[in-house]
């Protein structure tokens, strides 16, 4: 009987894990000094490399969500995916390589480049989202909007966004051991029973 | 048929078992600590003692830092508290020391454990005066010839000064009068070793006070409590208190240059005759921050008579001054105080030597009995800096005897270096004709000309000092100088303050600059006595201030500022090309930004002499509409361009909260880059504009209150502040 039910719960978690959804989500700003009304080049992208912040390069291995950003696209989700970004493989290796390497977004003559523990909101001993199967990424543009301030004379614009990421658990040894032991529990007790 | 589970172990009694056995562990720890539940709750009480019990922590011991503050230990030793009864253990004066660094087999006020003699140590005393912030260690040792006080806190940031004295009486209580202690060091947290005399037999006792200054005049409670014996809640004159030293050793002639009734002269001469040979000169140069002016016209000096206790071979005299030279070498020597006599033997003073001829070109020299002597040589000199100096002499000692003359130089709040001079037999120290004070007899050739000089605190005796008096005057100059360069490096920074020359915070004139801060220059308010603008708190934070109408670089109102710049460790301005990686880290808060707190407050910056304006800046501010703190950095398109981009990195900055900043420059012969940190979050900003890569830049840091329109006061404190140059 009971590796049946260690059976049934290394299924359910396997299962689980397999499920897709947002795993983990993250909401971050950025804010300068812009003339209102223009459109952002922006992109992400993943580095560990010094290589590529002096002077600032793209990691063509690791770009994603490259495009053009308008205040129009505010309230607007955009998705990157193994089909539709060649570089999405590369972007999810990096974050899910237990370092805590950075995330970069590229915006008009700056590059935000955010220690991963820090842009993602983990721990210092789980930096990065090691361990999950991430197969989507959605880049949710929660506001984008000029303002004005009075202190500086001049107009700021604040892009408010999130990054959520999709994808599932992947499952621990352990968890496959257990299923291992319960399927094999199961085949020897139906043999036993045929007996 | 099922065993019966025997007690405990049964279902029943298992859980409050359990639950006895977590409440005894726990009764248990809290008992080890012997820690008053009442006490824990109050606020720290300096001076106070608890059980160690070898447990890594335990709160509010010995507290110098006035925050938590785990461990103490003397020699390695750790010593017990009694519940605040620690003043019987100081007049017991018995052994409280315990042989060995684990007290846990011991009970309270050192009963217990093994106790014995420790380390060679005949007598160990522990005295606790809360009411003045005092906490008295007595050793007296008689085996070795020395005695080394090790102090150990694990809080490496805190900082207490250490008092000593050898009088044993001075160990009583309050009861009793304090006289004979001496301010010996100030010391930071982690590992002190001090040792403090050297005697066949020595008795030293000593006592450590916190910082911990009620009256904010830079000399802390206990400092004012034992040794300047001033109120420790009335701002106290740094005059004061050097007078103070100069009056208990009772001075045959003395010339404090003060204007206290505003009598010019008549303050200054001190009940002997002065006069003024021309030009104008400000009063009390020393004691007012340093800004004052003495001796400006080419003419200028003061004469008196003969003052000096010498000439005649058979005088013992002493004399100190302070002074300084307010800028480079000269073409004709400069005098800071001289005796002319038409026999060159009899000539006696001091003076800087031009700097294309003689001997010593470009030396600060002293003359006397015949012989020139270099005191500091030309490229020692710190121009600005105040100076100590002090002569002693004997003119009777025979040459088996030792030097008949000694001399004592030092920067103040620096250590004294000083030497003999063993004079020709029959030589004489000086003549019997008048003294002249700043410049030379005839000649225009006072310490001001060309550059600008000040002298101060002129003292004579007729009788030879001691070692000891004088070094009790140079300590009080010493405790003075505790400013921040006693716990940053700012051997590579000047300092602009919001003040102008004449302590004035006026947005019309021009700030105040410091190019000496090695010293431990430290602003005080000579209208109040109070420290202001740049100076440390609780012994380990940097203070910069800069009301809104303080002093200007432009005179234009819109740039108060108390803020360093970058220099060579020689001091002169350091501008450097972006080849290579150039850092400026800091950590800060910001204390002040203008009137509620919604300014901008500039707190690092690379600026240029070439640039229009600072190619970088990073700054505090509180931006409507939301006045959400945020810190952001600005970033020049082109070095003479109007054009920018200004971003935010951290936002939800509260006053006070720590921001920790890096900004760091990158330049190869391609690109220059910009790399801004800010709590973590970086940007990259590469300087796109070929001009950048022969623009000279430098580091600056501190409080710039850019638009001081809001009023009040842009005040930032840095407790981590370091440039990295090229790398």
């Amino acid at each position: 009987m009971r590796p049946f039910v260690a059976f049934s719960l290394a299924l359910i978690e396997i299962l689980d894990c397999r499920a897709q959804g947002i795993i983990w989500s993250t909401d971050r700003f950025v804010e300068q000094s812009e003339v209102p009304g223009a459109s952002w080049a922006i992109a992400f992208d993943h580095v560990s490399d010094p290589f590529f912040w002096s002077p600032p390069t793209p990691n063509p291995a690791t770009r994603i969500f490259s495009m053009t950003l308008s205040t129009n696209d505010a309230g607007s989700t955009f998705f990157a995916n193994a089909l539709n970004e060649p570089a999405f493989g590369g972007f999810v290796a990096g974050l899910t390589d237990g370092s805590n390497d950075f995330i970069r977004l590229q915006a008009p003559g700056i590059w935000y480049r955010t220690p991963e523990q820090l842009y993602l909101g983990r721990s210092s001993l789980s930096p990065d989202l090691a361990g999950y199967n991430i197969t989507q990424i959605g880049f949710r543009v929660n506001n984008f909007y000029d303002w004005y301030e009075p202190v500086e004379e001049r107009n700021f614009r604040t892009l408010n966004y999130s990054l959520d990421f999709y994808g599932a658990a992947v499952p621990e040894p352990s968890t496959w051991a257990l299923l291992a032991l319960g399927g094999a529990s199961a085949l020897l007790l139906r043999r036993k029973a045929r007996r | 048929m099922k065993t019966p589970t025997p007690w405990p172990f049964s279902a029943r009694w298992l859980k409050p078992c359990l639950l006895f056995i977590l409440l005894t562990l726990s009764a248990w720890r809290a008992g080890a600590q012997e820690v008053s539940p009442t006490l824990v709750t109050n606020p720290p009480v300096f001076g106070t003692f608890y059980w160690l019990s070898g447990l890594p922590a335990v709160p509010y011991p010995f507290d110098p830092g006035r925050g938590l503050f785990p461990i103490w230990s003397l020699n390695g030793v750790y010593w017990v508290d009694d519940s605040e009864l620690l003043q019987e253990l100081g007049i017991s004066g018995s052994m409280m020391l315990m042989d060995g660094p684990d007290p846990s087999g011991g009970g309270e006020g050192g009963g217990g454990g093994a106790i014995g003699p420790c380390n060679s140590l005949t007598n160990f005393t522990i005295a606790y005066m809360p009411a003045t912030n005092i906490l008295s260690l007595g050793i007296a040792q008689t085996t070795n010839p020395w005695i080394a006080l090790s102090i150990i806190t694990t809080n490496t940031s805190a900082s207490y000064d250490l008092f000593g004295t050898t009088n044993l009486a001075e160990l009583a209580l309050p009861s009793l009068s304090r006289t004979n202690w001496t301010w010996l060091t100030r010391a930071r947290g982690g590992t002190t070793n001090f040792s403090w005399g050297e005697t066949n037999w020595c008795e030293r006792y000593f006592q450590l006070g916190t910082m911990n200054d009620a009256d904010n005049d830079g000399l802390t409670d206990a400092y004012e409590t034992l040794v300047s014996k001033t109120p420790t809640n009335v701002a106290n004159s740094p005059r004061t208190i050097y007078e103070a030293a100069i009056s208990n050793q009772v001075p045959s002639a003395w010339f404090k240059l003060n204007d206290e009734s505003s009598n010019g002269l008549a303050d200054a001469q001190g009940g002997l005759s002065l006069t003024n040979g021309g030009g104008t000169w400000d009063p009390d140069a020393f004691a007012i921050g340093n800004g004052g002016f003495s001796f400006t016209a080419d003419s200028a000096r003061l004469t008196t008579s003969d003052v000096i206790s010498g000439g005649s071979g058979t005088n013992q005299g002493s004399m100190c001054l302070l002074f300084r030279s307010l800028s480079g070498l000269a073409t004709t020597r400069r005098f800071v105080f001289w005796q002319e006599d038409s026999i060159n033997s009899n000539r006696f003073g001091v003076f800087f030597e031009d700097d294309n001829s003689g001997p010593f070109p470009g030396n600060l020299c002293l003359q006397i009995g015949g012989q020139t002597n270099v005191l500091l040589a030309s490229n020692a000199i710190v121009f600005e800096a105040w100076y100590y100096l002090a002569m002693t002499w004997d003119e009777t000692r025979a040459d088996t005897n030792g030097a008949e003359v000694t001399w004592y130089l030092g920067r103040v709040g620096e250590t004294l270096t000083n030497g003999t001079i063993n004079l020709a037999d029959g030589a004489v120290v000086g003549n019997s004709t008048p003294v002249y004070l700043g410049n030379r007899h005839s000649a225009d050739r006072a310490l001001r000309s060309p550059g600008n000089g000040a002298l101060d605190e002129i003292a004579f005796w007729n009788r030879e000092l001691t070692g000891t008096e004088v070094n009790a005057q140079v300590d009080t100059l010493k405790v003075l100088f505790q400013g921040p360069a006693k716990v940053f490096d700012l051997s590579r920074w000047n300092l602009l303050l919001p003040v102008d020359k004449l302590n004035q915070v006026n947005s019309n004139n021009t700030p105040l600059k410091v190019t000496w801060m090695n010293s431990g220059f430290k602003y005080v308010d000579p209208t109040n006595w109070t420290q202001k603008y740049f100076y440390l708190t609780n012994g380990t934070n940097l203070v910069f201030d800069a009301p809104w109408n303080g002093a200007d670089t432009d005179t234009t109102g819109n740039s108060a500022r108390s803020e360093l710049r970058e220099t060579l460790p020689n001091g002169s301005d350091r501008n450097w090309l972006p080849l290579g990686t150039n850092i400026l880290e800091a950590t800060c808060a910001i204390n002040s930004a203008g009137t509620n707190n919604e300014a901008k407050v500039i707190i690092g910056q690379i600026h240029s002499d070439t640039a229009s304006d600072p190619p970088v800046v990073i700054s505090y501010n509180f931006p409507a509409p939301n006045r959400l703190g945020k810190v952001t950095v600005t970033v020049k398109d082109s070095p003479t361009g109007s054009g920018d981009l200004n971003f935010t990195l951290a936002t939800n900055v509260s006053p006070n909260a720590p921001i920790d900043y890096k900004l760091e420059l990158v330049g190869t012969t391609n690109s220059v880059v910009l790399t801004a940190t800010v709590n973590g979050e970086v940007a990259d900003v590469p300087m796109t504009n070929a001009s950048w890569k022969t623009t000279p830049f430098y580091f600056k840091a501190g409080a710039y209150y850019p638009k001081a329109t809001n009023g009040g006061t842009a005040k930032v404190t840095f407790s981590r502040l370091l440039i990295k140059p090229q790398q």
